[in-house]
């Protein structure tokens, strides 16, 4: 059984420290905003490097959301073609990541829309990492907590899931997870608390069980 | 300050055996092949540049469309309006029920028939039309044209000479029957009259007339010249008798009850003498002796 280190050396939670690494930098919303309005301005490098910075975590929310690559990557050049699209209209007026999520997210409402009943069935392969500092014991007792995890976050809800991908991938909170959904502050709330808690009781399985 | 605020904005809700879970398995990222795609797009749809360039063709064509408009309502609102009531007038009663009159439909059909009759004359020159202006049915047609059923003469469709003539001659009635009475001071307006007369006549060509006053006084007068007893032939050449008469009325200045007696005719010519209008006098004293050739004249 993994014993939980919730705290790092600094006595910060280390999925606050992870969750640096993935999220936007600290006040990334003038730096973002800035390199829009330099694409809108026609300076397409401004947009590779807005691109750069938050692809992947995009990539890696609509690959979760949909639990279907190729879904998933038509999602993603339908919301970056909207971004670039909307560029002339665009006003820094709230983060971009929020923006950037809210298009994310009213896209797969309309794929669900489209498709009535998404595929439920997941193709995805976790891309795992690994610390090679860990010993063969502890890695094979986190690959199979990671599996365990990816299992739970598909039997999740969407708005569970979305609610939870949001939060990890997108480091945004609450009040930003309510305005991209258009849902009210307690109810993300909620959800992201049940979705933590069924994916923390999978991760806490027993291993005989699993 | 994010991970103050992230775990603020959580309330504690998050798990951070979960999250560090979750980040070690999703290690995901774009393919290669998408991200070109989606750079090539951004590169591809970067019109900014050319989209400012073009930025004034919308209120351009706004302004454009705007001012046409304007233009044409300006256009519109100059047009000279015309007074609904004589719009909702009827030209005739035959207009107010909406039907034609069989008179009104010939007259089109024959002015549609002049039109084409003109049109031909004029490819046959001059010399054609001008005979052609004189054959019986052009005269017979023009007539009825510049006369309506009333026998009331069409002023607005006869030659402007005509016209002129006409009130010429219609004003001189009064001065025919004062010739009658006073030969003296009408053989002037007589005369006058009869050169009227003529020229209408002349003008108008063919000049059918019906019952109109001119006509009526033309028969009295017709009928006085030739005898109580005798109508006229026709109406036609009644009228081209009213310029005779007149003229007549010059040389015969003595009426009916002058002549009555070869004593108060010769008064009259004695009076024709005195007025110094002496070729009347001796034609009167011509007719004098041929009407009692057993007078003897002094």
């Amino acid at each position: 059984m993994i014993t939980a280190q919730t705290l790092n050396p600094a006595g910060l939670p280390l999925s606050r420290t992870r969750a640096v690494a993935y999220a936007p930098a600290m006040d990334p919303a003038p730096e973002d905003s800035a390199l829009m309005l330099r694409y809108k301005d026609g300076d397409v490098q401004a947009f590779e490097t807005l691109y750069r910075r938050h692809n992947d975590s995009l990539y890696r929310y609509l690959l979760r959301l949909c639990r279907h690559r190729d879904t998933a990557e038509d999602l993603f050049q339908e919301v970056w073609g909207k971004i670039i699209k909307a560029r002339e209209r665009y006003r820094p007026t709230a983060k971009f990541t929020t923006f950037l999520y809210r298009v994310a997210h009213n896209c797969f409402i309309d794929h669900i829309r489209r498709n009535q009943r998404h595929q439920n069935t997941a193709d995805v392969e976790p891309d795992t990492q690994r610390n090679p500092a860990e010993g063969p014991d502890i890695e094979a007792e986190r690959s199979l907590a990671r599996r365990r995890l990816e299992s739970a976050l598909g039997d999740l809800p969407d708005e569970q899931r979305d609610v939870f991908l949001l939060h990890e991938e997108g480091g945004l909170s609450l009040d930003e997870i309510a305005h991209v959904t258009g849902v009210n502050r307690e109810t993300i709330k909620s959800r992201l608390r049940y979705a933590v808690n069924k994916l923390r009781l999978a991760i806490d399985e027993p291993t005989e069980t699993s | 300050m994010t991970k103050e605020r992230s775990h603020t904005d959580t309330d504690g809700v998050a798990d951070p055996l979960v999250s560090r879970t979750y980040r070690e398995s999703a290690a995901e990222s774009t393919p290669p092949e998408l991200d070109e795609a989606v750079l090539r797009r951004a590169r591809r749809d970067d019109g900014s540049r050319y989209s400012r360039s073009i930025l004034w063709l919308r209120p351009m064509a706004w302004a454009t469309t705007i001012a046409l408009c304007l233009a044409i309502v300006v256009e519109l609102s100059d047009l000279p309006q015309v007074d609904p009531a004589v719009i909702s007038m009827p030209a005739s009663p035959s207009d107010a029920t909406g039907l034609k009159s069989e008179p009104e439909a010939l007259g089109e059909t024959e002015a549609l028939e002049e039109i084409r009759a003109d049109t031909a004359n004029k490819d046959n020159g001059p010399k054609a039309d001008e005979e052609a202006r004189y054959e019986p049915e052009q005269l017979e047609r023009r007539a009825r044209k510049t006369i309506d059923e009333d026998g009331r003469v069409n002023l607005q469709s006869v030659p402007q000479l005509s016209k002129t003539a006409l009130d010429e001659a219609i004003s001189s009635r009064p001065a025919a029957a004062e010739a009658i009475n006073s030969p003296a001071a009408a053989a002037a307006r007589a005369a006058e009259a009869d050169l009227a007369a003529k020229q209408q006549f002349a003008d108008t060509d063919s000049f059918e007339i019906n019952d109109s006053p001119i006509v009526e006084e033309a028969d009295a007068m017709a009928r006085m010249r030739e005898g109580k007893n005798k109508e006229p032939d026709d109406r036609t050449s009644a009228v081209s008798s009213l310029g005779l008469v007149a003229a007549e009325a010059v040389s015969a200045p003595c009426d009916e009850e002058a002549q009555t007696t070869p004593e108060s005719w010769l008064e009259c010519i004695e009076a024709l003498e005195d007025d110094g209008l002496d070729d009347l006098a001796s034609l009167q004293r011509e007719q004098l002796q041929e009407a009692f050739p057993d007078f003897q004249l002094p």
